[in-house]
């Protein structure tokens, strides 16, 4: 059957929504082969019919509509995988900054890994250009009401570093008074969690 | 050393440091806290909240956090062990003690600044003079030092009276030592409470001129969970809530928000002893309160006939009184109070009334005090399975006013507490296990029991062990039991077969001081028993369950002299 590889694809898409599964180095590769097959049955049969019309024999025409139908449905497959995982790698890029967790940065391809550099990149630049010092668009989610915040450790995250130099333990259930700067990315790695 | 200024040495003295805040697990604590984290973000002093449930926890998180904190405070705990024995802390660290717990560890009151006290000295009652327990040892070994260049005879004859001047000192060091032993006995004989932190700290907002309705509250909350425990005197409390109406009175006039929507207000009123009965139905509510049901013996048959015959004198109906107390018919609902009161004398239910206060705010949230108060006994300890930590958050969670689902939650769970307590002194009196033994009388919870792991907790513990012995009173014929202390034991870790025991002073001293902690150490100490007790309040205590015969007996022993 056609395009059953590139709806095997989109299924392992929509299974991970929100996370990034390996790059399918294997199941894109299949999907090229297919494309690439069609597309050599399709100008063959497209020979034939073209010598066929000189001769009156029955045209080829109706199976090379439908193979080129199937390539175009690969192709779409595909770059809606693509798009999908930049979409999600984007995201990831707001919420843990220009370094990415190892265990995220081993499941993207090697123009993936290029893509994110570039696109990190670009938005370091066009935060600098903010105003005269530039502004951090990451940080801040929502409009702060005081410099310090009370925040609820979630998970057992040991020694943290403030920018004044003192150190505290972040242990599990733990609270803490602490300025909002430096909390902020902890909260949305879901390390600490804001008390209202 | 008492901290004489609170406001120039310590919250000025604070500003900009980091804290370690180390937090007891009672709701006093849990009230306190939260009014000094409100002041502290005043100034934004940073700061990290340690849990402390007992003297281990405190150990620990102060090794986990003394490199990287040199100011403590702790509330509710630590004022009566001696921190500087405990802790060896470096001497740039400084503890700052806010405890109810009395009495104060002399070593903290007479510490030359490491460790300061949040109060005044004259909260500490009958503390001995520094002279008397503490002395120069180093000026007596410098005397003894030979001197030399003497005659021969001279010699001899120094040498002779300085042997007599030795003895006579060492005679008068060891009767000061025997007196020092007496005078830190007497002081230390009961344990007791003092006035609840969380009132001081609310004093220390209102000196900053930082206090507010929601503070005070808290506050409220405190005392009222000291009453119910009975943890203070009657004449204590009374003289609280004067204080405290006062402050209502203040801070409701400084407020122009009159709004029925928005505005909190706490007012004054007369609250009966009935547990959550705003929140239950009247029935249960006079069936399950620890007040009415001795008075009326409500465990047995008789007695709930009796409650039938009170509940038809107030002209209250039966399908009314069994609905919850919010559905029931306007007119009853206002009458209610004054019903019962006019009853109060026939049923010999005098003292039904204690004066309280009531927390308003929208339309529909009414609390008052002791609502609060048994809500978050629920929240802290009748759960198996959360962490203390956990419990702690929620309890915090169940002080803040947008959290309305956690006090509902909190208050069902109460009434669970409320019946299994009952039913568990009704088991009790039926199965007669309450064991009179000589002096005192002891009840022990088994460990299938239904709900036994309730009782592992202090507090809960306390309301049980206060219901056990007035149910005890008022079921014995035994002339002398007002005068008997009672001892309650229940399995605190099963694995580790540790069980816990509670000791309560005897009706009639009608005062929450407590010397049995003395006793069980004594007893302790008379088999040799080594103590594992992690408490701050010495009245309880804990061993292993295969010794508890033994220190039973060890108690009958010590009772009997």
């Amino acid at each position: 059957m056609f395009c059953e590889k590139a709806h095997v694809l989109i299924k392992e898409l929509s299974r991970n929504r929100d996370a990034l599964p390996p790059y399918n180095t294997d199941l894109l590769n299949e999907i090229n082969t297919e494309v690439k097959q069609l597309i050599t049955q399709n100008q063959e049969d497209a020979q034939i019919s073209e010598d066929s019309r000189v001769m009156n024999h029955a045209s080829y025409l109706p199976t090379v509509k439908i193979r080129h139908a199937a390539i175009k449905r690969n192709i779409r497959c595909i770059l809606a995988y693509h798009y999908n995982r930049l979409k999600c790698l984007r995201n990831m890029r707001w919420q843990f900054g220009s370094i990415l967790p190892p265990d995220v940065k081993s499941n993207l391809s090697q123009s993936e890994i290029e893509w994110f550099s570039k696109y990190s990149s670009n938005l370091v630049q066009y935060m600098r250009s903010i105003g005269d010092e530039g502004i951090n668009l990451a940080v801040d989610l929502k409009p702060p009401k005081s410099l310090y915040i009370e925040v609820r450790c979630l998970t057992d995250y040991g020694q943290f570093e403030l920018n004044d130099g003192s150190v505290l333990l972040l242990k599990e259930n733990s609270r803490h008074y602490l300025p909002r700067s430096e909390c902020e990315e902890l909260i949305r790695q879901g390390v600490l969690e804001h008390v209202v | 050393m008492y901290v004489e200024n609170l406001k120039l040495d310590f919250y000025e003295f604070l500003t900009g440091k980091r804290i370690l805040l180390m937090v007891h697990y009672d709701i006093d604590s849990i009230c306190a806290c939260k009014i000094l984290q409100n002041l502290l973000k005043y100034k934004e002093i940073l700061y990290t909240l340690a849990v402390i449930r007992g003297v281990e926890d405190l150990k620990r998180s102060y090794r986990e956090n003394s490199n990287d904190v040199k100011y403590f405070v702790l509330i509710n705990c630590g004022g009566t062990v001696n921190l500087v024995d405990l802790f060896e802390p470096e001497e740039d660290a400084i503890f700052f003690i806010i405890d109810s717990h009395r009495p104060t560890h002399l070593d903290n009151i007479y510490s030359d600044g490491q460790v300061r006290l949040l109060w005044t000295s004259e909260e500490d009652l009958e503390v001995p003079d520094f002279h008397a327990v503490y002395r120069d040892d180093s000026d007596e070994e410098s005397d003894e030092e030979p001197e030399s260049g003497d005659e021969d005879e001279g010699r001899a004859a120094k040498k002779r009276r300085l042997n007599e001047e030795a003895i006579l000192k060492r005679r008068e060091r060891r009767l000061w030592e025997a007196k020092r032993f007496d005078i830190i006995a007497e002081y230390s004989q009961y344990t007791y409470y003092n006035k609840a932190s969380a009132i001081a700290m609310f004093k220390l907002a209102w000196f900053l001129n930082k206090d507010d309705k929601d503070l005070l509250w808290l506050a409220i909350v405190a005392l009222t969970e000291q009453y119910i425990l009975g943890k203070i005197e009657n004449s204590q409390y009374v003289l609280a809530v004067g204080e405290l109406q006062s402050h209502s009175n203040r801070l409701r006039n400084r407020s122009n928000d009159t709004d029925g929507l928005t505005s909190l207000r706490i007012t004054y009123e007369n609250d009966l002893k009935l547990v959550l009965y705003r929140h239950w139905s009247v029935e249960s509510s006079l069936k399950y309160s620890m007040f009415t049901a001795c008075k009326l013996k409500l465990w047995s048959h008789r007695g709930s006939k009796k409650l039938y015959e009170l509940l038809a004198d107030m002209g209250l109906p039966l399908s009314q009184s069994q609905q919850a107390f919010e559905s029931m018919d306007l007119q009853l609902r206002k009458e209610f109070h004054q019903s019962i009161e006019k009853l109060s004398e026939k049923y010999n239910l005098e003292d039904l009334v204690f004066t309280s206060f009531v927390l308003q705010y929208g339309y529909r949230n009414k609390y008052c005090a002791s609502d609060i108060v048994y809500a978050m006994f629920a929240i802290l300890e009748s759960s198996p399975k959360e962490t203390p930590e956990e419990c702690f958050n929620s309890a915090l969670d169940c002080l803040t006013r947008n959290k309305k689902d956690v006090v509902q939650k909190a208050i069902e769970r109460a009434k669970i507490i409320t019946k299994t307590i009952f039913k568990t002194v009704q088991a009790a009196i039926d199965m007669k296990q309450i064991i009179t033994a000589g002096n005192f009388v002891y009840y022990i919870i088994q460990e299938g029991c239904l709900d036994w792991y309730m009782f592992s907790n202090q507090y809960i513990l306390l309301l049980l062990a206060q219901f056990i012995l007035r149910a005890y009173v008022s079921m014995s014929r035994n002339r002398k039991a007002p005068d008997l202390p009672l001892i309650i034991s229940a399995p605190k870790n099963l694995d580790l077969g540790t069980c816990v025991i509670l000791g309560i002073p005897p009706l009639r001293q009608n005062s929450p001081k407590n010397n049995l902690g003395r006793a069980f150490e004594e007893a302790a100490e008379n088999i040799n028993y080594e103590v594992l007790s992690d408490y701050f309040d010495t009245s309880y205590f804990e061993i292993n369950i295969k010794d508890r015969t033994r220190f039973f007996d060890a108690l009958t022993a010590l009772f009997d002299k």
